[in-house]
């Protein structure tokens, strides 16, 4: 029963914190609402014994990413933008592909409703070290050229332009 | 009740749906990355739920998570950096204003 | 000098004055013991006295004291309770309760033992802050309230915040400046849970422990931010701002020092990283991780110089710093919302002196074979009272660096330097797995 209260409560703050970020018109709260999200989708890989997929969801997403995308909605937000509405003219035609892309979904969902799992949860660390460095030793190398790529990108995209 | 993979597999969905709506109908370029931010938030919940339910004591389904949210975190730096370097340009944050592409 | 008022008012009748209401009397004018408060001649013993004589200063403070200490008594006797938690356990089950709200009566025990030691904390380490800068600076720090020394100047001074004002700029983003102060605050009790407050006695026992803290000392980040742009002025933006990239940025150095730990200790289990630094070599030096070759003692350095940083500690405390930006993010905050970022500062710093003594000093070890009478907790709290003057102690020796300076220290020497003894710490494993050096 403690399970079904943890899973509900989780899925409705994340839910919640989804659809306040696609419909408010304050991008800052917007933001905000983005990182209660993430947070709900940490507590919702707690619910499923991923425990150090929670502490790292926790750390790089809300504590990082949540925090970046804050800075730069403050530092371009202006005042104008609580008066102008965030959403564009397209909404009807949006919820067409939104609704049969869930039907598609449900449709593929359909196979493996009924699994359940009665395991109980165990300490994952060691087995994630385990086959990061032994089976997924490549993506983990290939990883690391990614965020190379990404923060040389960044720097290089956020220089001033000297000429 | 128990949990089974179908309620995580119906919240993964209707949160990679609500993320794919702001990512049609948002007009600030950010809250169109934070609309994709869900949508990879829906994708990492399926693949620790079906890691959970279908193959119980494995952790591939964690690891490729971990993976996803690492390429999420560049992802989102790049388009940051790119966002402010197209704000220093041309002053304004909406998409219906990029038009310098157009023919 | 008053002209007449209904000079020039035509017909006879002079214009009725508005009757006005007597101001009410100042508390200084009123008599209080028999004297005026302004009486000069008894200011001395008068002035502290009768305030106190107020009743309701008195029920106030009254209540106050009762609560801390009542608190109090229930946090420090985390040690005594846990040792009897099966007995406890066995009690509460043996009532007509089920079992399940056994357990949650337990939660809610150790609950009200964490947040008592925060918030006992606060009070005490706000009181010896004061002295110690006092006595670094020759002179006496607070000596009136309560007595001896001042103690209860903490006590007075959380009323005196719960009395003020709430003042909410009219600029302000009014739902984010209710919501700041909470959103920095929350994350610092939550990570508390798995914090050892002596061997065994941690509120929750988590197999990702360390990583679980850092999590929600990250998370506080978002209420600093929060807190800077809900002021509606742009320094206090530019405080919060500074700030945020300031933590965010010495994060860092702060989890990669405490990898060798780990990497010693085989697990993100605080208690397992306790357990592994019991025994001693020789029979009489303890085997905690700061005595390790080099490593210990370079983590150690590290991930102190990077929570004071984290902390927003001098040196590193540009973000509030008085004479910078005011006071920086929380500027606008008055009263309560202004405690409560004082709270966190100070629950930041003592999370931060208990994970020193955990991964680095033992943590619920005696430091001598023959100290072991003394229960666990004593040692622990005493080390991480150690370390929390050192906390103290840097503020009022060091002078504060630049933000430049602040972040090329992090980037530039810090975070290689924690890299370069991840490295060391791997040479060391290796030579204890080959049999040669110490572990």
């Amino acid at each position: 029963m403690i399970e079904a209260i943890a899973f509900y409560s989780m899925a409705a703050v994340t839910l919640a914190g989804a659809v306040l970020v696609v419909s408010l018109r304050n991008t800052v709260h917007s933001a905000l609402a983005l990182g209660l999200s993430l947070a709900g989708v940490a507590g919702l890989f707690a619910c499923l014994g991923a425990d150090f997929l929670f502490a790292g969801q926790l750390l790089i997403y809300v504590g990082g990413i949540a925090i970046l995308i804050v800075f730069v909605v403050m530092l371009l937000g202006r005042a104008s933008d609580l008066h102008l509405r965030q959403v564009n003219a397209q909404w009807a035609a949006a919820l067409l592909v939104c609704a049969i892309t869930g039907a598609g979904l449900w449709r593929l969902g359909a196979l493996y409703r009924h699994a359940s799992s009665q395991v109980p949860a165990a300490a994952t660390t060691r087995a994630i070290g385990l086959l990061m460095l032994g089976d997924f030793a490549v993506p983990f190398e290939a990883i690391s050229l990614v965020l190379l790529a990404a923060l040389l990108g960044a720097v290089f995209f956020s220089r001033k332009d000297i000429s | 009740m128990t949990l089974s993979l179908g309620h995580y597999l119906v919240l993964g969905a209707a949160l990679f749906l609500i993320g794919l709506f702001g990512a049609l109908t948002r007009r600030n370029v950010i809250g169109i990355l934070m609309s994709i931010e869900l949508m990879f938030n829906a994708a990492n919940i399926n693949l620790a739920a079906f890691n959970h339910f279908l193959h119980p004591g494995g952790v591939a389904g964690m690891t490729v998570a971990l993976f996803v949210i690492t390429v999420a975190a560049a992802e989102v730096v790049v388009g940051l950096a790119l966002v402010l370097a197209i704000y220093r340009n041309s002053k304004t944050v909406y998409v219906e204003d990029f038009h310098l592409l157009k023919g | 000098m008053r002209a007449e008022p209904a000079a020039s008012a035509p017909g006879g009748e002079a214009s009725p004055r508005p009757v006005k209401a007597p101001l009410p009397t100042p508390v200084l004018n009123r008599k209080s013991g028999g004297r005026l408060l302004t009486d000069t001649r008894f200011w001395p013993t008068e002035v502290w006295k009768s305030p106190w004589s107020l009743p309701r200063y008195r029920a106030g403070a009254m209540w106050l004291a009762g609560i801390v200490l009542g608190i109090a008594a229930a946090g420090f006797a985390v040690g005594e309770l846990a040792v009897w938690a099966e007995k406890l356990l066995a009690l509460l089950g043996r009532t007509s309760l089920p079992p399940a709200v056994a357990a949650w009566v337990w939660v809610l025990i150790k609950l009200t033992c964490v947040i008592g030691v925060i918030v006992v904390n606060g009070l005490w380490a706000v009181w010896w802050e004061r002295k110690i800068s006092a006595h670094i600076q020759s002179r006496f720090g607070p000596m009136y309230a309560g007595g001896f020394h001042g103690w209860a100047q903490t006590i007075l001074d959380s009323i005196k915040l719960l009395l003020k004002e709430d003042v909410t700029p009219a600029a302000a983003d009014q739902p984010m400046h209710l919501l700041a102060p909470i959103m920095a605050i929350a994350p610092c009790v939550m990570a508390f849970a798995p914090v050892l407050f002596g061997d065994e006695l941690a509120a929750a026992k988590l197999d990702v422990g360390v990583l679980y803290i850092f999590a929600f000392a990250s998370i506080s980040v978002i209420g600093i931010v929060m807190a800077g742009w809900a002021s509606g002025n742009k320094y206090s933006l530019l405080g919060g701002l500074r700030a945020a990239a300031q933590i965010v940025s010495y994060e860092l150095p702060r989890g990669f020092s405490v990898v060798p730990v780990i990497m010693f200790a085989g697990s993100l289990d605080l208690a397992v990283i306790d357990q592994a630094q019991a025994g001693y070599w020789l029979g009489f030096v303890p085997r905690w991780f700061v005595f390790y070759p080099v490593v210990g003692q370079l983590a150690f350095i590290f991930f102190l110089i990077a929570s004071v940083a984290e902390t927003n500690r001098t040196p590193f405390d540009i973000p509030e710093a008085e004479s910078e930006l005011v006071a920086g993010f929380h500027t606008e905050f008055s009263g309560i919302k202004w405690a409560m970022f004082f709270l966190m500062e100070y629950g930041y710093v003592l999370l931060s002196s208990f994970l020193l003594a955990v991964f680095f000093l033992g943590g619920g070890a005696a430091p001598l074979p023959f100290l072991d009478f003394i229960p666990s907790w004593i040692w622990m709290v005493s080390k991480a009272m150690l370390m929390m003057f050192v906390f103290l102690w840097f503020r009022w020796t060091f002078p504060r660096m630049r933000v430049d300076q602040l972040m090329d220290f992090n980037w530039k020497i810090l975070l290689p330097w924690s890299f370069a003894n991840i490295g060391f710490a791997g040479v060391l494993v290796y030579l204890h797995r080959s049999g040669w050096g110490p572990g």
